[in-house]
């Protein structure tokens, strides 16, 4: 079971961290605080499910930066930005980036919690995808070479005969192959296998 | 001869005018001494006054004695003669021998033959007897007189001569017809020829024809008068125009005796002084026409500067004023003046300084100048400016005050209105700068906002729980109030940048000032990701200065340092303000790492509207530098030898005399 969601909390003034903090706590969510964009990094835990509540523009290492540097690691938390200017550039910018949300401070808490809200749930299933895709990689890895290789053949369409006749095996051989893959991949339909594949996006030649 | 006849005849008796007793009548009447001598020069005859004179001379010695007689061989007489006589004598003899000879018709010779208590002269005459029988006639005459008077003569003539050659002057004598007659020159280059030349010359000959009318006239002048006459000239001698005075005096009917004097150099002495003299007074008038003159612009200036002039007479206690000074003052012009009829114009606010300038002076402070202001009766206001001077004793004790007075009201109400001119840029200035960092300054107040905002929402879900922590609830509600007054003193903060009132002075702290600056440029900072470092000194020393005007010097170099870095990436862009001691006064330095400052700009820096940007106006170095020295220090730069500049500015301590 994984853990709870959590809101993570990124800005400069203790005040608002403290304030966004307990609204958080008072809508049933779990959330950690950090005043810097660095301490969030150093704390490592990029991994963990929920989302990012980041003011915009703070000494150092602004909000788009810390962004940007979560990008370049494959985090998958969502960033809803909070920032002090409304101006649209900023916005603009930040969105482009792949911000989740942009908000302005005050924020009023429904359109707060509405956001965190949605960035959690996008996180959970943007989550399980992940995990299912996983698990796709895993079954596939678990696959022999030469059982990858009849596993390319038979999700383009080809059946048996001519997947023999591509490999240079017998028929038959193709068919006990089919089998073990089915087995390994947990599937019973070739519909699923082709599911599957396409889904990992991973076709090699 | 006529024979002896008639001698009946009464009148013949009377007068017979012939014979011997005729003969003899008619020589004894002669004064001449009178001897007829025969052709051997025998003395024949004399008259009365021959025989006379021979007795007179009985005791003399020579020709006299022997000259009595009838019968004395007269010639042997004269060659006899010796002694000093002798000459004479032989002189004598030799020449009646001519005539008695028949070789000359007359003999003449003038001898003395002095006495012993008179000089006496005579002159001989022998003629020849004109008879067959010869002989001649001796007459001896007594020319003393005549001698005498000829001698006389020469001495005269001598004592004239020798008056004349020292007589320094030409003189001529002249004929009433121009003609001269005689020159006499001591110094014939007076003359503009040689002397002999002048005469028997016309003077239409010699002078110039003018000159020659002239003399003519004068001449005729003169012998018409029968008195001096006398005339001045120019006329050239050699190479030069000389002067000539000349008098003229008669001789006579027909001449006259003109002595001329060169008086070419009192001429031009004369006309020199004269200059000089016309100069000195043409001099001396252009000298009173100028005092004049200097005297009416003095009136002019004091009457157009409305200058006014008092002197307090500290011996005797008496102020006295100028017409002008009365009328600045509203005083009438024969209004009774005292000093505390004076003070008692004075603005209140003023009177310290006005005791100052009218009251008794302890020392001379020399020129001080002292502007005050004074409350006429009619209610007008004015701003005078006075100035005062001790005049002092032998002794050095202060007797008299001296002092000028002007109405400096226009130039005063210009200065207060450039001062408020001034304010008005300063405050614009500011509100400008706060204009541009108001998305910061926005963002500033944002921060307690969302946190209130933020507190409030989270205590109402709190409270409609079931199970409110009343406790977590009055903690919202204290973080909110905090919240909310950090927000007033953000407002605060901006609405003492925002206001416009006069520069009120206090002492102030330079770190806490930097520091709030800080505060109030860190969203800015934060936007134009700038890192700004502070190196504030410890215990430094309060300064008198308005807050927020300093505080806009400090955001408008800050905001500077960081438009400086602009083009620089982001983690080089560093702003270090630093606050240090300095000699009496307290040092702030706002330095960067920006692109320095350009040799060609550095004049135009503090120039009002010169700006490199391309925002702004290009106000704000010069408005604080007008504040930094209304405070009494200075601002200033320098280009760090790292790249950047660094802007310096000092205000003096608050107990060395702070600012103004």
């Amino acid at each position: 079971m994984s853990p709870a969601p959590r809101v993570f909390l990124v800005d400069d003034q203790p005040a608002v961290l403290k304030s966004l903090a307990r609204l958080l706590t008072a809508a049933g969510l779990e959330s950690t605080c950090y005043q810097s964009a660095q301490a969030f990094l150093d704390d490592g835990r990029t991994d963990v499910p929920g989302c990012l509540v980041l003011d915009l523009s703070m000494p150092g290492m602004d909000g788009i930066a810390l962004q940007r540097a979560l990008a370049e690691q494959a985090c998958i938390l969502p960033v809803i930005f909070l920032s002090g200017t409304g101006d649209i550039d900023s916005s603009v910018r930040a969105m482009k980036f792949g911000a989740a949300d942009f908000l302005t401070k005050p924020v009023d808490a429904d359109k707060l919690l509405a956001a965190v809200h949605a960035a959690i749930e996008a996180n959970a299933r943007a989550r399980a995808r992940r995990a299912e895709l996983d698990g796709i990689r895993a079954l596939l890895a678990s696959l022999t070479p030469r059982e990858f290789e009849v596993l390319q053949l038979l999700v383009q369409g080809k059946l048996n005969k001519q997947v023999a006749a591509e490999l240079g095996a017998a028929e038959k051989t193709v068919k006990v192959h089919r089998g073990r893959i089915m087995a390994k991949m947990k599937t019973r339909s070739l519909a699923d296998l082709v599911r599957m594949v396409d889904r990992a996006g991973a076709l090699r030649k | 001869m006529t024979p002896p006849s008639n001698q009946d005849n009464p009148r013949n008796k009377t007068m017979q005018a012939s014979g011997a007793a005729f003969d003899s009548a008619v020589l004894d009447s002669l004064s001449s001494h009178i001897a007829v001598l025969d052709r051997e020069g025998v003395i024949v005859a004399v008259n009365r006054a021959w025989k006379q004179f021979a007795l007179d001379n009985a005791a003399q010695p020579g020709i006299a004695p022997g000259l009595t007689e009838v019968g004395t061989d007269y010639l042997a007489v004269c060659d006899r003669a010796g002694g000093d006589r002798a000459e004479g004598a032989h002189e004598a003899a030799a020449g009646i021998r001519q005539v008695l000879r028949g070789e000359s018709g007359e003999f003449v010779l003038e001898y003395a033959c002095h006495s012993a208590h008179q000089r006496r002269w005579f002159i001989m005459m022998a003629t020849p007897l004109g008879s067959e029988r010869g002989g001649a006639v001796l007459a001896h005459t007594n020319i003393t007189a005549r001698k005498l008077a000829e001698e006389a003569l020469r001495q005269s003539e001598a004592r004239n001569r020798a008056l004349i050659s020292a007589i320094p002057d030409i003189i001529f004598t002249l004929s009433r017809a121009g003609e001269y007659l005689d020159v006499h020159a001591s110094d014939p280059s007076l003359l503009f020829m040689p002397p002999e030349r002048f005469l028997h010359k016309k003077i239409a000959e010699v002078m110039p024809a003018s000159l020659a009318d002239a003399f003519l006239a004068v001449i005729a002048e003169t012998l018409r008068a029968g008195a001096m006459r006398e005339m001045r000239y120019w006329l050239p001698v050699g190479s030069e125009e000389r002067y000539f005075e000349v008098r003229f005096a008669p001789i006579g009917d027909d001449a006259v005796i003109a002595i001329v004097r060169d008086i070419t150099g009192s001429e031009k002495e004369r006309r020199s002084r004269e200059l000089k003299a016309a100069q000195l007074s043409g001099r001396l008038e252009s000298r009173e026409a100028d005092l004049h003159e200097s005297e009416q612009r003095l009136a002019l200036a004091a009457e157009a500067a409305n200058l006014g002039i008092w002197i307090r007479d500290l011996a005797r206690g008496e102020f006295w004023a100028s017409e002008r000074w009365r009328r600045l003052f509203g005083f009438e012009p024969d209004e009774a003046l005292e000093v505390s009829s004076v003070l008692e114009r004075i603005h209140p606010a003023d009177l310290p300084l006005a005791l100052d300038v009218f009251g008794a002076p302890a020392a001379d402070d020399g020129n001080s100048d002292f502007a005050y202001r004074v409350l006429l009766p009619n209610g007008a206001m004015r701003w005078i400016s006075s100035r005062k001077r001790l005049e002092c004793d032998a002794a050095g004790q202060p007797i008299l005050v001296r002092g000028v007075s002007l109405d400096i009201t226009p130039r005063k109400l210009a200065e207060l209105e450039i001062q408020q001119k001034q304010r008005e840029v300063t405050y614009l200035a500011r509100i400008a700068t706060l204009g541009e960092l108001s998305g910061a300054l926005a963002h500033e107040l944002n921060q307690p906002l969302a946190a209130i905002l933020s507190n409030a929402q989270a205590a109402q879900r709190f409270l409609a729980r079931d199970n409110t922590d009343l406790d977590e609830v009055r903690d919202i509600l204290q973080d909110i109030v905090d919240e909310d007054k950090r927000a007033g003193e953000v407002i605060r903060r901006l609405r003492r940048l925002f206001s416009k009132g006069e520069a009120s002075l206090h002492a102030l702290d330079l770190n806490e000032l930097a520091l709030e600056v800080v505060r109030i440029l860190r969203n800015e900072l934060i936007n134009r990701g700038v890192m700004l470092q502070t190196e504030l000194a410890p215990a430094l020393p309060p300064v008198r200065a308005d807050r927020v005007q300093l505080e806009q010097v400090i955001i408008n170099l800050v905001s500077n340092a960081c438009d400086a870095m602009e083009a620089l990436p982001m983690p080089q862009r560093l702003v270090i303000v630093r606050t240090e001691v300095g000699d009496g006064n307290v040092q702030v330095t706002v330095e960067d790492r920006g692109t320095g400052i350009a040799p060609q700009q550095a004049d135009k820096v503090f120039v009002p509207f010169a700006t490199t940007k391309d925002h702004g106006m290009g106000l704000g170095l010069s408005i604080c530098r007008n504040i930094v020295h209304a405070h009494g220090g200075r601002l200033w730069f320098e280009n760090n030898r790292g790249g950047g500049a660094s802007f310096h500015f000092n205000i003096p301590a608050a107990d060395a005399g702070g600012a103004a």
